[in-house]
């Protein structure tokens, strides 16, 4: 009996035993966190500085507004030059040397720890005033944002999943992908942030709307594409006799993004989702510039364009000057007719100056031309109807002209002959896909035959 | 051997065993990295982090991060970091306008012993857009102490940087000071049942000052009571105290009939005059007050307009309006006698100063003011300009 009690103490102190000394656990890392945290940090660093440590940034600061280009100079003496040319500074080119680090506060975070009044802008919570500060719709009157600002962040958790060209950054508070891709040290600030205002600025702001067309053929108007934060909607989808297969609403299917240009191209801030006319959702990706200045997703088959240039010449608040030197074939044979007829018959201090294509309504279409001469100048109007528009072709019917201009026309029937056949039927391309300020007009009974219009 | 010493000896065994097998174990190097207390001699900022080393963190154990970092601060505000010209240039201004104030006075030791351990600059306001008001300064638990408006700061004026910057670290400390030894609760009483914690705001420093309070802020709890009366009592010039004085002694109005909803946002006034006898009910009320205006001192504003600082101006302005027009004081009738509270609370806080603290509030207010009056900005930038390059390895 006493062996039996000495064998049940003793085993569990056998256990104990065997427990004990077993302290030894398989790391999972080799490092401590602690120091994990610091070589991630060092390695953050070391990558800012490397190469001259010049970046552009591509910073985001709320939804409502653009990303904006700016270009970080690291140095690793803690002190970094900003270079910038947004809107908020009013488009001049400016450069400011402030702070910088990296700390641990929320692993690996890039802070810009003193203030640079080209940067901190979008963190500074005072209201934003000037001709940019935002208005309210309803009331036409400024927006008070003071204690908001604009939201943006200035301490960014670098994440990891950059290469070493670029880095991932995102906003602490607001959470916004920024990217950063490193530049040779050798890039000229100002002529980087020029040459890129330049190629944005190609995109007119007269021109409001542009299409994005897919690799279906499906076509969506974009707006607001040139200031950056863009409305999208789709356009009813045909077949090819013109029959309407869906039917979009461009109310219910408006989605809106906002995104930045840079030197590749355009991309959005966020993931952005946009309506199809069947009403299903499409992610919208990236765009790159291509050769001929439209953006375009060769992956996705997507390209976007101005509108075609009889959607544009047909804006009403459009007016198209006719080059004269650009008169080929028969128009030019009928210009140079008209124009020495019009000496002939009306005095040589008479000229044949300028024509106008100048859209308004059905009703207003009208070319127009001045007779100018010793006794001032004589604004003559030929209206027009368009009595056929399909793609890239259409005809133009006259319908009248005012007193000045059927008394001209009488005078100098070459200058009636030319008119007439100047408002015909014409195929027109745009020159540049982005930007239709200057269209070629064919004729389309002879190709050969045209001249180029320019936007006033 | 029995039950009981086989479990007295089981638990002796179990107890020693894991103790003895685990004494071996090598803990290895500290996990955290080795980082040298010593400003870096790369750094842009060497200079100023010696400096800042120097004078504040080996003399007073203080950290004065003028480097923002947004984890010390709010994250519910939008704030952003000073520049660093500014805040180079409030930090000298603190030495010598703040804790040089306290050394001169009794050495350095207090400030050493009571004084915030983090000092921590931030460039713009924390505005609260719900109630339209802004933050100027937070002292937590007596180890920090936040400024915020740096990047506004104007060093060509002193009110200006005493509303920001100083009278808010001298309220803070004040703070500070109570929370580790408490004030009288005699003065608590003093304003019993006219504090306002939710629409101080919109009331004049002339009615508050009628009731007792040195601002409106100070009308808002006991504790800011105290220590607005504190920091008042060390930064405002001579003719700011006499004219908010003149305001607590005076009658004031809103010339509206019936009761004042709290948070109104009303206008006192404390003179009428009556411009045609046919109308004798009809009272035209004038003679407002105003906390601070773009000058940052406390106002008296005219029938058209005129602004009015000193109490002098005041008496001269209403002696030629009176020439010219009838008018009258509005009836202090508050039954309040507002110069008298307020000088009994700058008596209790002169008295605990001197009892508690063994520091005489009066003579610091005239260093403080001899100091406000005649620092050198430049003079104090060359401290920092003397620091000899870094040798760098």
């Amino acid at each position: 009996m006493i062996k039996m009690k000495k064998i049940l103490f003793i085993l569990p102190l056998l256990t104990l035993a065997f427990v004990s000394c077993n302290s030894q656990e398989d790391p999972i890392f080799e490092n401590s966190a602690a120091e994990r945290l610091d070589i991630s940090r060092t390695a953050a660093l070391e990558k800012l500085v490397k190469d001259g440590g010049l970046w552009a940034m591509e910073y985001f600061a709320n939804a409502d507004e653009p990303g904006y280009v700016m270009l970080f100079r690291f140095d690793k003496n803690g002190s970094v030059e900003v270079s910038a040319n947004h809107k908020w500074i009013d488009g001049q080119f400016r450069q400011e040397r402030s702070l910088w680090t990296i700390n641990s506060d929320n692993g690996t975070v890039l802070s810009f720890n003193s203030y640079n009044s080209l940067f901190h802008v979008f963190s500074d919570p005072a209201n934003i005033t000037g001709p940019n500060a935002p208005i309210n719709p309803d009331t036409d009157k400024d927006i008070d944002e003071t204690g908001i600002g604009h939201e943006g962040d200035y301490e960014f958790m670098v994440m990891a999943d950059s290469d070493e060209n670029t880095m991932r950054l995102l906003g602490k508070k607001r959470a916004y992908n920024i990217y950063m891709h490193r530049l040779p040290s050798d890039t000229n600030e100002k002529e980087y942030l020029e040459n890129l205002t330049n190629k944005v600025n190609i995109l007119d702001s007269k021109f409001k709307t542009f299409i994005l067309t897919d690799a279906d053929g499906a076509e969506y108007e974009i707006s607001g594409l040139a200031g950056g934060v863009l409305s999208q909607f789709p356009r009813s989808v045909y077949d090819a006799d013109g029959n309407l297969i869906v039917e979009a609403d461009p109310v219910s299917q408006t989605t809106t993004a906002n995104g930045i240009f840079t030197y590749s191209g355009f991309r959005y801030a966020e993931k952005y989702e946009a309506k199809k006319a069947d009403d299903s959702e499409w992610e919208v990706p990236e765009f790159f510039w291509a050769e001929d200045g439209s953006l375009v997703n060769t992956e996705m088959g997507l390209r976007i364009t101005a509108p075609s240039p009889v959607e544009n010449m047909s804006d009403v608040t459009f007016r198209w000057l006719i080059d004269p030197s650009t008169f080929t074939g028969k128009l030019l044979d009928a210009y140079n007719a008209a124009s020495a007829a019009v000496l002939a018959e009306l005095g040589t201090s008479n000229k044949l100056g300028s024509i106008v294509l100048d859209w308004g309504s059905d009703t207003s279409n009208k070319m127009s031309h001045r007779i100018n001469g010793s006794l001032g100048t004589k604004k003559c109007y030929d209206y027009f109807t368009v009595a056929e528009s399909k793609g890239n072709s259409f005809t133009t019917t006259l319908t009248g002209s005012n007193s000045t201009s059927d008394r001209y026309n009488k005078q100098v029937p070459e200058l009636w002959e030319f008119k007439k056949l100047l408002l015909g039927s014409y195929d027109v391309t745009n020159y540049d896909p982005m930007t239709p300020s200057k269209i070629h007009f064919s004729l389309k009974s002879d190709p050969a035959s045209g001249f180029d219009a320019n936007l006033q | 051997m029995n039950i009981s010493k086989y479990l007295k000896l089981t638990g002796a065994i179990a107890i020693l065993l894991p103790l003895a097998a685990c004494s071996g174990d090598d803990l290895g190097p500290s996990i955290f990295p080795d980082v040298s207390d010593d400003a870096d001699p790369n750094s842009y900022t060497y200079k100023f982090d010696t400096w800042v080393n120097r004078e504040f963190r080996d003399v007073y154990n203080l950290d004065f991060k003028y480097k923002m970092e947004d984890v010390e601060a709010d994250m519910n505000y939008n704030l952003v970091p000073a520049t660093f010209d500014k805040a180079r240039d409030l930090c000298l201004l603190t030495k010598y306008l703040w804790f040089d104030s306290y050394g001169e006075h009794t050495g350095v030791d207090f400030l050493k012993q009571y004084g915030p351990r983090i000092l921590h600059l931030v460039g713009s306001p924390a505005y609260n857009p719900n109630n339209g008001t802004e933050i100027l300064g937070l002292a937590e638990g007596g180890l920090k102490v936040t400024l915020f408006k740096v990047n506004e700061m104007d060093l060509s004026d002193i009110n200006q940087m005493n509303e920001m910057y100083f009278r808010t670290m001298h309220h803070e400390f004040a703070h500070i000071l109570h929370q580790t030894k408490t004030y009288p609760v005699e003065f608590n009483t003093l304003s019993t049942g006219r504090y306002d914690d939710s629409s101080w705001q919109s009331k004049d420093i002339g009615y508050v000052a009628s009731l007792g309070f040195i601002t409106p802020y100070a009308s808002s709890q006991t504790r800011e009571d105290f220590a607005e009366t504190i920091a008042n009592y060390l930064t405002r010039t001579d003719d700011a105290m006499e004219l908010i004085k003149w305001m607590a002694a005076q009658g004031w109005t809103t010339g509206i009939e019936g009761d004042i909803d709290p948070g109104d946002d009303v206008t006192y006034y404390c003179r009428y005059f009556i411009p045609d006898a046919e109308k004798p009910d009809e009272k035209e009320y004038f003679l407002y007050s105003q906390e601070k205006d773009h000058t940052y001192r406390p106002v008296i504003i005219g029938y058209n307009g005129e602004r009015l600082y000193t109490v002098a101006d005041v008496e001269s302005y209403l002696e030629n309006f009176a020439k010219t027009h009838t008018i009258s004081s509005v009836a202090d009738d508050d039954l309040i006698n507002g110069l008298d509270i307020i000088n009994q609370k700058q008596d209790i806080a002169r008295k605990w100063f001197k009892e508690i603290w063994q520091l005489d509030l009066d003579q610091l207010r005239e260093i403080v003011q001899r100091r406000q009056n005649e620092f050198d900005i430049d003079a104090l930038r060359s401290e920092v300009d003397a620091i000899p390059d870094p040798v760098v390895k």
